[in-house]
């Protein structure tokens, strides 16, 4: 099959595919201009594959890390880090995270007084109970069941299991909180080095 | 802001033409600052970076800062939106360490990464700036300071033939060519069907090779 000008300019323009390479060869040699188009692709490509290696302006890494360390005073590449460095003190990280204090004084003082814990709970089962009897006078089947939802809580497999339920919550709200409060521990403190600095 | 070309003029040079080494080869030392390293050695400054050793990033950065540069100019045709542009993506790297989970080698990430900053950079100067000032700033682009005499000839003459192209051809060009990547991969990282990568791949090799010989004919 013979090829027109246009067909094997469409060729170029797919990249001269190998397995046209015959067919093109065969017009070009026998059509000046389209001989001439061919012999610019190559070229072209040849000059496209050697476009000049470039070496970085001097002073560019030094750039790219003092950008580095502002990125990561405002967003964090970690919280509390500045350019990958913590700068916040562990104790002042520990004293400034709630999401540590908080749950392990609840763990301390669950740990210490659970009997006192647990007799406060069933004292208050009755209460509960006598709560869901006049809200059934008054408030109809959602107050029972409420009720009793909250009397069932004096079972202990039912408390171990929201426990349980509850324990990735914790540790997700935890890490947020954490992440958060060491952040914004973080700023001031990057703040006052820069003006030290 | 700094003057047209000044950085051009004062502290950075294009090398002899050569078939440019890719972010792959950077991982396997082609242009490794410590021979014994590569891939494997991008990896072991990958985990101290995530670690938050900030020695170790600075370390990657040495080892792709140069082709980082030589992309993103390929693609901006601008040393200062390219030095821009590729200090950019080093920072966005940074910041998306925690999140980089070593399925590609970080030159590969950092190549998509680079590509996408520059074209943003690139899209954002073709509305701003005027066609006389793009022609300034190719004129000023970096002197070849060795290297055949013709191969100088040719780099110089695309460098301008690629002004005329759009930035989304000539991330295309670019990535295809001297990065010698499959138009599969260029589709992923330009975020664009792989019929518009072969249609902008068409479009600018018709293009080019048109203007290539009406400058070959002036010259000749």
């Amino acid at each position: 099959m013979s090829w027109t000008c246009a067909d094997l300019r469409r060729w170029l323009d797919d990249g001269r595919p190998r397995e046209n390479d015959v067919t093109a060869g065969t017009h070009a040699s026998g059509c000046p201009s389209c001989r001439a188009a061919l012999a610019a692709a190559r070229s072209l490509e040849e000059a496209l594959v050697l476009s000049p290696a470039t070496r970085a302006p001097t002073g560019f890494t030094d750039a790219v890390m003092r950008r580095v360390a502002a990125a990561g005073a405002e967003r964090g590449a970690g919280a509390g880090r500045v350019g990958g460095e913590r700068v916040v003190p562990w104790w002042a990280r520990l004293a400034a995270e709630p999401a540590v204090v908080v749950p392990c004084a609840i763990a301390l003082l669950l740990a210490w007084r659970w009997s006192t814990v647990w007799g406060l709970a069933t004292r208050l089962s009755p209460r509960v109970t006598a709560w869901a009897e006049v809200s059934e006078r008054w408030g109809g089947r959602a107050a029972v069941e409420v009720g009793g939802a909250l009397h069932a809580l004096n079972d202990p497999a039912v408390a171990l299991g929201l426990v349980l339920a509850a324990c990735p919550l914790v540790v997700w709200a935890s890490w947020h909180l954490a992440r958060w409060s060491e952040q914004a521990l973080a700023r001031p403190l990057v703040r006052a080095g820069r003006e030290r600095g | 802001m700094k003057p047209a070309g000044a950085l051009a003029r004062s502290n950075w040079r294009m090398d002899e033409p050569a078939k440019p080494p890719t972010f792959a080869d950077a991982g396997r030392g082609a242009r490794d600052p410590a021979p014994d390293g590569g891939a494997r050695a991008d990896a072991d400054l990958v985990e101290r970076a995530r670690g938050g050793e900030h020695d170790a990033f600075r370390a990657l950065v040495d080892r792709h800062r140069d082709h980082a540069f030589g992309l993103a100019l390929q693609i901006t045709r601008s040393p200062e939106e390219a030095e821009d542009a590729a200090q950019e993506a080093f920072v966005r790297a940074w910041l998306a360490l925690p999140a980089f989970r070593g399925e590609a080698s970080f030159g590969t990430w950092l190549h998509r990464i680079v590509v996408r900053r520059a074209l943003d950079h690139a899209v954002a100067r073709r509305a701003r700036v005027s066609r006389e000032r793009e022609i300034e700033t190719a004129e000023s682009l970096p002197v070849p300071m060795a290297g055949a005499e013709r191969d100088l000839v040719l780099a110089r003459r695309l460098g301008r033939l690629m002004e005329d192209l759009s930035p989304r051809q000539r991330a295309v060009v670019t990535l295809f060519y001297r990065e010698d990547r499959p138009v599969q991969e260029i589709a992923a990282v330009l975020a664009m069907p792989e019929n518009t990568v072969k249609t902008h791949l068409r479009r600018a090799r018709a293009a080019l090779r048109e203007a290539w010989m009406r400058e070959t004919g002036a010259a000749g």
